[in-house]
């Protein structure tokens, strides 16, 4: 495994180089398929080379350095171990933006648009009818879908198709969407309405 | 001296490199600590008398200001100049609901338009930061007598639920106290600090944190020696105050005072029925029942009795307010039903968790018994002391490190009122994000940017931290311009808003101050007020040390015109003589300044002269006299 | 106590005075050209530099030394030298008035520092100042 961008071979802290990317900055192979255990060591490992804590009675550029570094690696990490983001994140790599909302990205094909559509018709029903069970049946089922829309990515990936990967990546977008908002609307903890 | 480097604003070093310890302050709503690392184990510190907690009490006075147990006894006979509870006051504005509360004894100076809560005490105005200051200083002074001379820097700690104008509020008051804030540190974080390394622990652990004002729900993961904050929650203005406060409610209803007539009832009586209700309740901890006793200004006494069932169905509404941010922060750390997530413990932090009720409640919530072995009252401080330990550089603790979160989300108003997050909560600081907005108007010529915290969708249900503008673009059809928006999160939760105009390259940059908070420019000039004392010392040490100056010079300079009189030319000897007068007069005043000036004079008046006498010393030194022997006689 | 209160207004007024004969710091041409090039570092080419004295240190007192990214403050002096801006404010300008600025490479690495003919001692670390 490669190291670290943010350090050198002697453990000092280096700038950002130009065009680094978060697979750099954790010293892992650009790629779809990571270990997320194996991620989360590595995250800690190297936060306690580069974190501020380490380097309160250093000279301030050093500060401002550690304190640049450590936002970089809060940044990729916070991107890589969710794989939604991190396939968005290669997708981004090779020009495509699945995040844009303008019109100019990658659309959904009409007629899941239309399925999503329903689906969400049907949560709304569900709830006005305090229909727990159907809520619970529904939840279940997207989440099923969900799981298989991240194993066509893990498999567009491994093709080497992002035509692919792209598709199932908005597919994954609208399933986790529709999952916030069961949670959200569901919930007997929105107490900030207090 | 050694070479000065820039800093970032704000952030001059003090004290550097002065050898000096690192202390941890628990600056309480209730009472405060300071803690320090000591043969490799935390201890919290106390006063001459013994005693650690410091009542988070100051009374302003005729007689000056006063600290402590000594201001909590002038609580009583003068309330208005007593403040209490400050810390629910810290980063907040006039209109604050913590503010405008029905039961608040304090008097407020008003007609300044910043909306800085200022407290009218002791014939003053005086801001919740100055107050929280004057705290800081007396810890500061009892570390200092402790542990034998100044201090290198403190880790201040704070309730993971402070959001940004808090957390600046309390960082400038460890400015004002002269402290080198080496970091803000969560309270739950200090306590599973506290904990994790006392106990050698792995896993996750939900820190349940009720102090006197605030309550805070931290989960964090111990894994080798890496604390990381999973998510956290909380009320940044409910607490054990909130018990008392309820218990007080039924006896000011006895008494038969309505609310509309509180105010009549006067400030003192208020107070007292709160500290009545406080000791009941603390009885309470250990007796199944207690009489509550209050003496009237009438000369009556009121009289009732306490039931523990009877006050834990008081407390029951306030305690059920904590449920819900600690089932919102078990589902954000990913635990519970449906997650292969479980937790391994949690710890009890803060005064209130004494109460009996508490402990049930807690246990019944998460399924667990809660560990409460280290004092409630001094583990947050004593985990302060660690962190500051670490961060000064210190050898025990070294692999430790904590990673720690945003409490509440960053983000900007939008067109309609509406929030845009920019950073979420429970991200890992420190962070940043980046986003680009586009006019919408044609011909728009700047951007207003509010900066708002909170998780609520419209900006005026979240905490307004800062406004300004970007100005002066070029008119330009609408969506044409764009402004890139950063926000940067430092390791002490504290952001600071970067805009940029992407066309024209327009530029502004705001270390963000909260609405309500005090500018960067009080703040220096609270800490040049407190430096003039320094001044009036620094001003006696010069003056006695050009004196001292002054006199070596005079004896050296009569001494040699008495050696050597032949070697004066002209009016040599009656301008030296002049010089000499002067510099006398001089010395006898107390401007070092002048005293400096015609030691020059005398230096300038004489220099011929002196040239003269070491020519003629050499001319000696060549016959045979050793060199020690020639600057001797010089 | 009355007198005294007197005698350090006198003083003030002295101190001020002289502050004003010399109300200002000079800059050498290797200090422009650092502070320049860190500007221009840090991504902020505008940004002016702000030095200053304040409470604090082993010995009481402590530079400021600083960034500012915003306008001079009210009372604040400004020196510019080949466009480069520094900030001193009023109080500290007493102090710093007449001292010139330098920037130096030494065996202990570069840096900054006051040719400041006013100081009398410094701590060891440096950071702090002692008149």
């Amino acid at each position: 495994m490669s190291e670290s961008s943010c350090i050198d071979a002697t453990g000092e802290l280096v700038p950002a180089r130009a065009g680094e990317t978060h697979f750099d900055v954790l010293g892992v192979p650009r790629t779809f398929v990571l270990d997320a255990r194996e991620l989360e060591q590595r995250y800690k490992a190297l936060s306690r080379k580069l974190h501020p804590d380490r380097f309160v009675t250093a000279a301030p550029a050093t500060r401002m350095l550690s304190l640049r570094r450590a936002t970089d690696l809060n940044q990729a990490y916070k991107t890589l171990k969710d794989p939604v983001r991190r396939a968005e994140y290669l997708l981004g790599l090779v020009g495509v933006d699945v995040g844009r909302e303008d019109g100019g990205g990658p659309k959904a094909a009409p007629a899941f648009l239309m399925e999503i559509m329903e689906l969400r018709e049907g949560l709304l029903e569900a709830r006005e009818a305090h229909d727990a069970v159907r809520v619970g049946a529904m939840t279940t089922d997207v989440r099923a879908r969900a799981a298989a829309a991240l194993a066509e990515v893990a498999a567009g990936f491994a093709a080497g198709d992002t035509g692919r990967v792209t598709a199932a990546v908005i597919e994954l977008r609208y399933f986790r969407r529709f999952l916030d908002e069961v949670e959200a609307g569901g919930g007997d903890d929105d107490e900030v309405a207090a | 001296m050694s070479l000065l480097q820039i800093s970032e604003p704000g952030q001059s070093p003090i004290k550097e490199a002065c050898k000096g310890r690192a202390v941890g302050i628990d600056l309480g709503t209730t009472n405060s600590l300071v803690a320090a690392v000591r043969d490799g184990r935390p201890v919290v510190l106390a006063d001459d008398a013994g005693r650690a907690l410091l009542p988070s009490v100051v009374h302003y006075g005729a007689d000056g200001v006063m600290v402590g147990a000594a201001a909590l006894a002038r609580a009583a006979e003068a309330p208005t100049d007593t403040i209490a509870s400050v810390k629910r006051f810290m980063g907040r504005g006039m209109r604050d609901a913590e503010v405008t509360r029905k039961v608040t004894p304090y008097q407020f100076a008003g007609g300044e338009a910043d909306g800085v809560v200022r407290f009218a005490a002791g014939g003053r105005a005086v801001t919740p930061v100055e107050v929280s200051a004057e705290i800081l200083r007396v810890l500061r002074e009892r570390a200092e007598r402790e542990l034998g001379g100044e201090l290198e820097g403190a880790v201040i700690t704070v309730p993971a639920y402070f959001d940004d104008a808090q957390r600046q509020a309390t960082k400038d008051a460890g400015r004002l106290a002269g402290l080198e804030v080496l970091r803000l540190l969560n309270e739950p974080t200090a306590a599973a600090l506290a904990y994790g390394l006392d106990k050698q622990s792995e896993g996750m652990f939900a820190v349940y944190d009720l102090g006197g004002g605030t309550f805070d729900i931290s989960i964090l993961k111990l894994e080798g020696g890496v604390f990381e904050v999973k998510a956290t929650g909380g009320d940044s203005a409910l607490g054990g105050d909130d018990f008392d406060r309820a218990i007080a409610e039924v006896v000011l209803r006895e008494l038969g005072l309505a609310e509309g007539a509180r105010d009549a009832a006067g400030r003192s009586l208020l107070r007292r029925v709160m500290a009545a209700a406080r000791a009941a309740k603390e009885r309470l901890t250990t007796e199944p029942a207690t009489e509550l006793v209050l003496p009237l200004p009438s000369g009556e006494v009121f009289r009732h009795l306490l039931t523990r069932a009877a006050m834990e169905a008081l407390i029951a509404p306030v305690l059920e307010r904590t449920g819900p941010a600690c089932r919102r922060a078990l589902k954000d750390a990913g635990i519970g039903p449906g997650t292969d997530q479980k937790l391994d413990g949690v710890i009890l932090v803060g005064g209130s968790t004494r109460t009996p009720a508490v402990r049930a409640y807690v246990e019944r919530l998460f399924g667990l018994t809660p560990l409460a072995d280290i004092d409630p009252d001094e583990v947050v401080a004593l985990g302060a002391s660690i962190q500051a330990e670490i961060l000064a550089g210190g050898t025990a603790n070294r692999d430790v490190l904590l990673l720690d979160v945003i409490p509440l989300s960053l983000g900007l108003e939008m067109m309609g009122g509406v929030v845009e997050k920019i950073i979420p909560r429970n991200s890992t600081i420190p962070t940043a994000a980046q986003q680009t907005f586009t006019t919408f108007a044609d011909k728009q010529t700047g951007f207003d940017v509010h900066v708002v915290q909170g998780e609520r969708e419209l900006a005026d249900q979240c905490r307004s931290l800062a406004r300004f503008q970007l100005k002066g673009l070029p008119p330009m059809p609408a969506g044409m311009a764009r402004m890139e928006v950063t926000f940067l999160v430092d390791a002490d939760g504290i952001l600071r808003v970067l805009a940029k105009e992407d066309v024209t390259g327009q530029q502004a940059s705001i270390e963000v101050k909260p609405s309500y908070g005090l500018t960067d420019e009080q703040i220096e000039q609270m800490l040049l007020d407190s430096f003039e004392h320094a001044e009036d010392d620094v001003k006696t040490r010069l003056l006695v040390s050009e004196r001292v100056e002054a006199e070596g010079i005079l004896a050296a300079t009569r001494a040699a015109l008495e050696r050597d009189p032949d070697l004066l030319e002209g009016d040599e000897r009656g301008e030296i003589e002049r010089a000499l007068v002067a510099l006398e007069s001089a010395k006898a005043g107390q401007d070092h300044r002048a005293i400096h000036e015609r030691v020059e004079a005398l230096d300038l008046a004489s220099k011929e002269f002196a040239a003269r006498r070491m020519n003629r010393a050499m001319e000696r030194g060549m016959s045979g006299r050793r060199l020690e022997e020639v600057e001797q006689k010089l | 106590m009355e007198t005294q209160a007197v005698d350090r207004d006198k003083v003030m007024t002295e101190a001020e005075k002289e502050a004003a004969s010399k109300k200002t710091i000079a800059l050498t041409d290797s200090a422009v050209n650092e502070i320049r090039k860190q500007a221009g570092k840090r991504g902020t080419p505008e940004a002016a530099l702000r030095v200053g004295i304040r409470g604090g240190g082993c010995t009481g007192f402590a530079y400021l030394f600083e960034w500012a990214d915003g306008a001079p403050r009210l009372g604040d002096t400004v020196v510019e030298k080949g466009g480069v801006k520094v900030f001193v404010d009023k109080k500290s300008l007493v102090y710093l008035g007449g001292t010139t600025l330098d920037f130096v490479t030494q065996m202990m690495g570069h840096g900054f520092k006051f040719l400041n003919p006013n100081v009398k001692g410094a701590c060891g670390c440096g950071e702090s100042v002692q008149f």
